[in-house]
């Protein structure tokens, strides 16, 4: 497409890695917001139930770990897009989105956990709280997904030849930074319930 | 494909007038002309409502509309002067202009920039659609909960608000993005980020402001959204929450959106006044870094909004300081820009008078925003006319008109034809002695106790004399517009010619035709120096060759921008509806959405190249 | 072709008629009898600490808007262009020395009025200045004023009495939304933030009564949410709290029925004024008789007025919460204006409004 001309830039970065960053650099400040807010509001429920009664931390442990490793696979995705081997890419694509859906199972599985624990959007501060923070992450990996796929249905039509590994690489970018940010949720909303 | 450039078509595939061309075009200039007039129609109705309140005013015990009818102005008011007139009006210099002062042929994402303009149209008309509903928003251009909660406001009226400042929201963060890539990466080349004229600069730095702090407000109206529609408990005191957590997201973004709204104003001016006074800008790095401190600053000082809160002493210490800190760089443009214009040869120009009358009101504003950086004064001032006498000094005295200033400067290069200078000198002192009648005595009525957004006063209150005349001046600024408005629309027959550099410019956009070509420059000219064309005319520098450039390159119209726009809108407008009559609407938005993706990344077509001479 | 004059000439007037505005004010503006809410007239040591720095503030700032504008009227005079000049001006590009100093000038003086700021936010937000002050819980309800007295376990609407030479001490609260309590002559503005508490104080000085009203918008009847502060000597505050501990008087035993009847009782209290008719739906009337005025502060406590306000509250007071029940109402076609149309809710017979009026007029 017209990006892929060699543009003039002045930085020497192209546009859309450039743009990117700065979407980024938004998004930041989004996340920052809600874990700020979960952690203004952190103990100030009234009423139960309590990050203590609904927690598994064994649980997201497993989930967070796939995630984790989601980067990983990502990674060597965007390794075989540049040494040009299709099918090797497209494993690695869809393991990084395997990866990502087996963390949103996970997610859709704690959620109906705790609801049945009681816990609800409306119930307490907490629920309030929980459910936005990680239902804002859980919407930003499922559209990580649909993107990765989108990428796999290219590369399987092959049209995503290595010139078109920045495609990859901004897809990457996106990934990467969800999974920080979960790395970020992660500590301040189920590690420090059990930092004494 | 990447290297088929040659075999680009040289015919136009689409008209060039029309309504189609319009809305399929992803052109910066027309984009920005688009920006221009929805804007200014924008503002206009802006007008009009605060016309309406002054009339209301005027005297005590108005009758001319009702309390509710009031609060809905005003909240109305606000909203459509912050975010519908003087943001998108920024926008339409920051379209228009940025390419051209930096040699450009467009901005780095030309689609994505018509997608903004579209869904900032469609957030404008979705707000201003409540009027028809019979629902304004009526609970303040802040919105403060408990009272923009489902318990202070049950209609839909705050709904409306707060989903069309989400989409508005969208909108501006597109175009921050757009615009931050277009300053760093499209500069000319010899064009170093210090040789940058100083309104690009403010334009860049306004654009960091937009990308950083939108996201807060957004947090801030979902949290609100969500407490009115899905019943969660963000600012519920019932349930331990807290709504002064909504104070503190609003003025994180709320702080620096006032210098979104002024710092292109400052751009503009510091490009007028050094081309009437033949002379460069006194300290122009020393303007550019006061620019960016005012940025930064402007993400520490919120909490000078809610002095009156009582979040204790040590909050007050630091906001206070923070907030007299940016006292400093704002001296020092103020400082500057007096020096630009000392020791040169002044041209009164309407576009020169313009800039005077920012540096002259603008001057005072911050001078009374000093004021309520100590705490204490805030505290008798806070809410009162004071507070609106001294942000009307900024954001009128200031932003407004400033971005005249650049209307009255930049009009030949848009048009290919000067404004009449009699009706602009007309336009200017009007507007001049209207806002002074308007909004210097509400100083007074501010310290005489006026509450600010009171429907209604009494006899006995002593308010009755400076509201008068208040209103006296309202109307003088409202005539003003009209004058401005038959000019702008007369001149674009009857001006005089312009030519390609009609004030005798120092930047980059006198350099090419006026109005300029599609493809802005047919040789993108030569930079050494911040004053390229300057040192051209008057130094010898070299000039670009005739002819035009080979490759020159122009993206092909395309309407999936409107398409998403139109599925951006739908999802947040639709979510108003969700309770009641479930997300069809926010789900066809999505659809919308996803197909109008796809079919803009796949729109086939590589553009075309500039007709043959 | 030199620059015409009068551009000059119009910048130059308004520039000295801003400044001499700005000069008048403090001198010529009218005091309160004219102008009762203002603010240059304090009266209590919290406001006199905002007005010291006002002035400061005030004529630093004239000072600057004189010199700095000044400056700038006089280079358009002194460097328009004359039409004989040769060539370009000189081309300065900057002077970094000027750059540093103004800088600097800037720094010493934001420096030099923080020092006093931090000073009057300590006194403001220290601890009173009284060591017994007089405790007030202020509440804001949309849209009226209620005032507790701990001390006195007394809850009263809208009119605060309070003693000279006595601290007041202020816990400022919501109910609903967000209000803002604010007597300007007595200084000190507080937010009342549903779910927070924040102490306010002021020491008045002189008797008389003194205007305030809400100062944060809080919807429909913001304009009309006024409030009253009665400054006594302390033996009439004495005196004043011993008649609102006086139980009502006997007579009106009689005319209590059509109160309750009429649906009053949900949300007034005329029996007792203690801390248990705190945040009620609407203000304790128990002493209503003796207040200057009803429905926050917006009608004069008359008979008539009070008629005015019973027949139909919505009409002095958009949105107001008082709905009137129209049980005496049974339909269209009634001889009584008001229940002709029984859709507008809120009416009540002549008789029976003029029975509550001299009810509540022997509330004292």
């Amino acid at each position: 497409m017209v990006d892929a001309h060699a543009e003039y830039t002045s930085l020497g970065i192209p546009h859309r890695k450039l743009g990117f960053w700065t979407f980024l650099g938004s998004e930041c400040m989004f996340f920052g917001s809600l874990i700020g807010t979960y952690l203004a509001y952190r103990g100030k429920s009234l009423t139960g139930p309590y990050p203590h009664d609904t927690f598994s931390v064994q649980v997201t442990t497993i989930s967070t770990f796939t995630l984790l490793a989601s980067s990983f696979f990502m990674v060597m995705a965007l390794h075989y897009v540049r040494e040009g081997k299709r099918f090797a890419a497209g494993a690695w694509l869809l393991a990084t989105a395997g990866g990502g859906l087996i963390f949103v199972g996970f997610q859709a599985f704690e959620f109906t956990e705790f609801y049945h624990k009681g816990l609800s959007l409306s119930k307490n501060l907490y629920g309030t709280t929980f459910f936005v923070l990680t239902g804002f992450h859980g919407a930003h990996v499922s559209g990580g997904i649909l993107w990765l796929l989108s990428l796999f249905v290219m590369n399987a039509q092959g049209k995503l030849p290595k010139e078109k590994e920045m495609d990859v690489e901004i897809a990457g970018l996106y990934w990467h930074f969800v999974d920080i940010v979960w790395i970020i949720i992660f500590s301040c909303v189920y590690l420090l319930e059990f930092a004494q | 494909m990447a290297t088929a450039t040659h075999t680009l078509p040289h015919a136009h595939p689409a008209e060039q007038t029309g309504v189609w061309s319009w809305i399929t075009t992803v052109d910066h200039k027309r984009i920005g002309i688009l920006y221009g007039v929805s804007a200014f129609v924008l503002f206009m109705m802006g007008g009009l409502e605060a016309l309406i309140m002054r009339m209301q005013l005027m005297g005590p015990n108005g009758k001319i509309v009702s309390a509710q009818m009031f609060n809905a102005l005003f909240t109305m008011h606000g909203t459509t002067m912050i975010f519908m007139a003087i943001m998108p009006l920024g926008a339409a210099f920051f379209n228009y202009m940025t390419p051209l002062m930096i040699g450009a042929r467009d901005v780095a994402f030309p689609r994505l920039n018509a997608l903004s303009y579209w869904v900032f149209l469609f957030g404008a008309i979705f707000i201003n659609s409540s009027f028809l509903f019979g629902t304004p928003p009526d609970a303040g251009w802040f919105a403060y909960a408990p009272l923009s909660n489902r318990t202070g406001t049950a209609t839909h009226s705050v709904d409306f608000w707060i989903l069309g400042l989400q989409i508005l929201g969208v909108a501006s963060m597109m175009a921050g993005v757009n615009f931050i890539v277009t300053i760093l990466n499209m500069r000319a080349p010899g064009m170093t980020l210090m040789r940058m004229p100083v309104f690009v600069w403010m334009v860049l730095v306004v654009q960091f402001l937009v990308v950083l702090a939108f996201p807060i407000i957004t947090v801030g109206l979902v949290f609100l959204m969500f407490d009115r529609l899905f019943g969660t408990n963000f600012y519920i005191p019932e349930a331990g929450g807290d709504p002064l957590l909504y104070q503190h997201l609003f003025w994180l973004f709320g702080h620096p959106e006032v210098y979104i709204l002024i710092l292109p104003a400052m751009g503009i001016v510091s490009e007028v006044l050094p081309t009437f006074s033949r002379k460069p800008l006194f300290g122009a790095e020393f303007v550019i870094f006061a620019g960016i401190a005012i940025g930064f600053l402007g993400f520490g000082v919120w909490s000078h909004h809610m002095f009156t809160t009582g979040l204790g002493p040590v909050a007050d210490i630091s906001f206070s300081f923070t907030t007299m800190l940016i006292a400093v760089p704002t001296a020092v443009k103020v400082f500057n820009w007096i020096a630009t214009v000392w020791g040169g040869q002044l041209r009164f120009a309407t576009p020169m008078l313009f800039a005077l009358g920012f540096v002259f009101m603008f001057t005072i504003g911050g001078l009374s925003g000093f004021m309520h950086a100590v705490p204490a004064i805030d505290l008798q001032q806070q809410d009162t006319y004071f507070i609106v006498a001294h942000f009307h000094y900024v954001l009128f005295g200031g932003s407004i008109l400033g971005l005249f200033a650049g209307i009255y400067y930049w009009y030949p290069k848009f048009m290919g034809r000067l404004m009449d200078e009699r009706l602009g000198a007309i336009h200017f002192w009007m507007t001049m002695i209207g806002f002074n009648l308007t909004f210097f005595p509400m100083h007074f009525l501010g310290a005489d106790g006026m509450p600010r957004r009171i429907y209604t006063y009494a006899s006995w209150e002593g308010w009755s004399f400076w509201n008068h005349v208040a209103t006296l001046g309202a109307f003088v600024i409202a005539a003003a517009q009209l004058v401005f408005l038959y000019n702008y629309l007369t001149s674009r027959v009857r001006g005089k010619i312009a030519g390609s550099d009609p004030w005798d410019g120092a930047t980059l956009e006198w350099a090419t035709s006026s109005p300029p070509p599609e493809w802005d420059f047919d040789r993108i000219p030569p930079v050494t120096s911040s004053r390229p064309l300057f040192d051209q005319k008057y130094h010898g520098a070299p000039k670009a060759p005739p002819g035009r450039d080979d490759g020159i390159h122009i993206p092909p119209p395309s309407y999936w921008p409107i398409i998403v726009g139109l599925g951006v809108a739908m999802i947040f407008g639709g979510a108003m509806t969700i309770p009641a009559h479930g997300p069809w609407i926010t789900l066809t938005g999505f659809f919308t959405f996803v197909a109008g993706t796809f079919g803009w990344v796949f729109q086939p077509g590589y553009g075309y190249a500039p007709e043959e001479h | 072709m030199s620059e015409k004059r009068a551009p000059l000439i119009g910048f130059l007037v308004v520039f000295v008629v801003l400044a001499l505005l700005w000069l008048w004010y403090p001198f010529g503006t009218p005091g309160p009898e004219e102008i009762p809410m203002t603010t240059i007239f304090p009266l209590t040591d919290n406001a006199f600490e905002s007005q010291r720095l006002y002035a400061i503030v005030y004529w630093i700032t004239l000072a600057i808007f004189i010199g700095v504008e000044g400056l700038l009227v006089y280079a358009l005079f002194r460097f328009r262009r004359r039409g004989d000049e040769t060539g370009l001006p000189e081309q300065t590009h900057g002077h970094t020395t000027l750059e540093v100093s103004w800088t600097l000038a800037t720094v010493v003086l934001v420096i030099g009025m923080y020092i006093p700021s931090c000073q009057a936010i300590r006194y403001h937000q220290g601890p009173p200045p009284s060591p017994n002050p007089l405790v007030v819980e202020v509440t804001g309800r949309q849209w009226f004023w209620e005032y507790y007295y701990p001390e006195y376990d007394l809850t009263t609407a809208n009119e605060l009495v309070v003693p000279t030479g006595r601290t007041v001490l202020f816990h400022v609260t919501s109910t609903d939304v967000i209000h803002a309590f604010w007597f300007p002559r007595m200084g000190g503005k507080r937010d009342a933030v549903p779910g927070r508490n924040q102490p306010m104080w002021f020491t008045p000085t002189d008797t008389g009564v003194f205007e305030g009203q809400c100062t944060e918008y809080c919807g429909s009847s913001h304009a009309l949410m006024k409030t009253q502060l009665v400054v006594s000597t302390p033996a009439d505050f004495d005196a004043w709290v011993k008649q609102q501990k006086l139980p009502p008087p006997p007579e009106s035993m009689a005319s209590f029925g059509v109160f309750a009847a009429s649906g009053c009782i949900a949300c007034h209290m005329t029996m007792v004024n203690d801390k248990t008719v705190l945040h009620m739906n609407g203000p304790n009337l128990m002493k209503v008789a003796t207040r200057k005025t009803i429905a926050a502060g917006v009608l004069q406590n008359t008979p008539e007025n009070m008629k005015l306000w019973i027949h139909d509250p919505q009409h002095v007071k958009p949105d107001a919460k008082m709905n009137v029940p129209a049980m005496q109402c049974t339909g269209p076609g009634q001889p009584d204006p008001c229940c002709r149309d029984v859709q507008i809710g809120n009416c009540l017979p002549d008789a029976t409004v003029d029975q509550l009026v001299s009810y509540l007029e022997m509330m004292k």
